[in-house]
């Protein structure tokens, strides 16, 4: 895989921007469509690739969670500084991400919590997941991989064809899951479940009621937990776990779009109550 | 009310002898065939979940054993032998992915302590 999967759409003069985070073992492909569409309803957007993501499958064994979490309040703080509102948002592993950042940053203008992944309790999560602690706090994590299997997160048949087709060849996701990367992730999601009454910034969770990895346990959590006081809550009814890329992404990005700009709106409609 | 007591303390110890003699070989082809083969997924994947069944019946078996020499009264055994089914995950606390030849090499150890231990007290046992 390479590292040019990285993309920012960037407009002249433009003051708010959307930090986007993919999924674990993804890449910044599986969110350039919802990018795309938010590029278009004028913010800047960027998406980079996570630590020991984008390069050789190995690396990706390597990387710890604490990893992920500083490079992402980096890339927040560095647009925090050039931008007058910014916002977060991501899927799967990317929505724990956003969450941790609107968690420690109060700042944060709103968060974009797609398939949030606190819990692996989705319907292709194999029968001996019983196992999982013994697989995930031993040495057995460095030789386990969690293979993927059908549907691929994708309701979509068609879609689904040329994702597995493109995972097979590792070149814009991995075709498995390392036991040692779910290892960083659960440890993240129990530190984002920790910290989740810090939330205080407006967030928007949608989720697959048949998500195929992670049930809507996570998505309740989230809703449930954070101290937003504008929250809400979409289950989206025809979509497995990539809901930026299966049959309702359309309605996903309009729904995106839509919360942001109430937000942004909001944003504006304060300050000029404060100057004035 | 003893003979169901033997028959657990026999019962463990099979659990372990068998756990133990099956996961030690498991290991260190595990760990040859990782070194040679990173992308062997499917191999790994049922390597990786018939391992986790023998470290849980490792595990079992040794809890039932400590549980059953505390009861009897021999409690040095009983203590000891709860060190073992802890050594995995303390293994696996310190593991990194840079280091996993070296604590796969530290758990092969462990289990082959464990295995001394047992048939330590299987020869004593029989001895008397």
């Amino acid at each position: 895989m390479s590292r040019e999967l990285d993309f920012k759409f960037k407009h002249e003069n433009c003051k708010r921007a959307v930090l986007l985070f993919h999924g674990m073992t993804g890449s910044p492909f599986e969110m350039k469509k919802l990018g795309r569409a938010l590029y278009n309803a004028d913010f800047d957007v960027y998406c980079s690739c996570l630590p020991g993501h984008g390069t050789s499958p190995v690396n990706i064994k390597e990387v710890k969670w604490t990893d992920w979490y500083e490079d992402s309040m980096t890339r927040y703080i560095e647009l925090k500084n050039s931008y007058d509102e910014v916002y977060t948002g991501g899927l799967c592993l990317g929505a724990v991400i956003a969450l941790c950042i609107a968690a420690k940053y109060s700042e944060v203008n709103g968060v974009l919590a797609l398939s949030t992944t606190l819990y692996l309790d989705g319907t292709t999560i194999p029968w001996y997941n019983f196992l999982m602690p013994l697989g995930v706090h031993t040495i057995l994590r460095y030789y386990y991989s969690f293979p993927e299997r059908e549907p691929y997160g994708l309701k979509n048949e068609v879609l689904r064809k040329k994702i597995a087709a493109l995972q097979r060849k590792n070149t814009v996701a991995l075709d498995n899951y390392p036991m040692s990367c779910i290892y960083e992730l659960l440890k993240m999601s129990r530190f984002a479940r920790q910290n989740m009454r810090k939330v205080t910034s407006p967030v928007l969770i949608m989720h697959a009621r048949e998500d195929d990895l992670t049930g809507t346990r996570s998505a309740d959590f989230v809703y449930n937990h954070i101290s937003s006081k504008i929250k809400e809550y979409i289950k989206l009814e025809n979509s497995y776990h990539l809901i930026v890329m299966d049959n309702e992404r359309d309605f996903v990005f309009e729904k995106s779009i839509e919360f942001l700009n109430c937000l942004s709106k909001y944003t504006k409609n304060l300050k000029t109550e404060q100057s004035a | 009310m003893m003979s169901v007591i033997k028959n657990i303390e026999i019962l463990s110890l099979l659990m372990i002898l068998v756990s133990n003699s099956l996961l030690i070989p498991g290991f260190l082809c595990g760990n040859i065939v990782l070194r040679k083969n990173e992308n062997a997924i499917k191999f790994f994947a049922i390597f990786s979940v018939i391992m986790s069944f023998l470290m849980l019946l490792y595990i079992a078996g040794f809890f039932v054993f400590a549980a059953e020499s505390i009861l009897t009264g021999k409690f040095t055994a009983g203590v000891i032998s709860l060190t073992f089914p802890a050594s995995p995950f303390v293994i696996g606390y310190f593991a990194s992915y840079e280091k996993v030849n070296r604590y796969t090499v530290i758990q092969i150890f462990t289990l082959i302590l464990s295995l001394l231990f047992i048939t330590g007290y299987i020869q004593k046992g029989l001895s008397l």
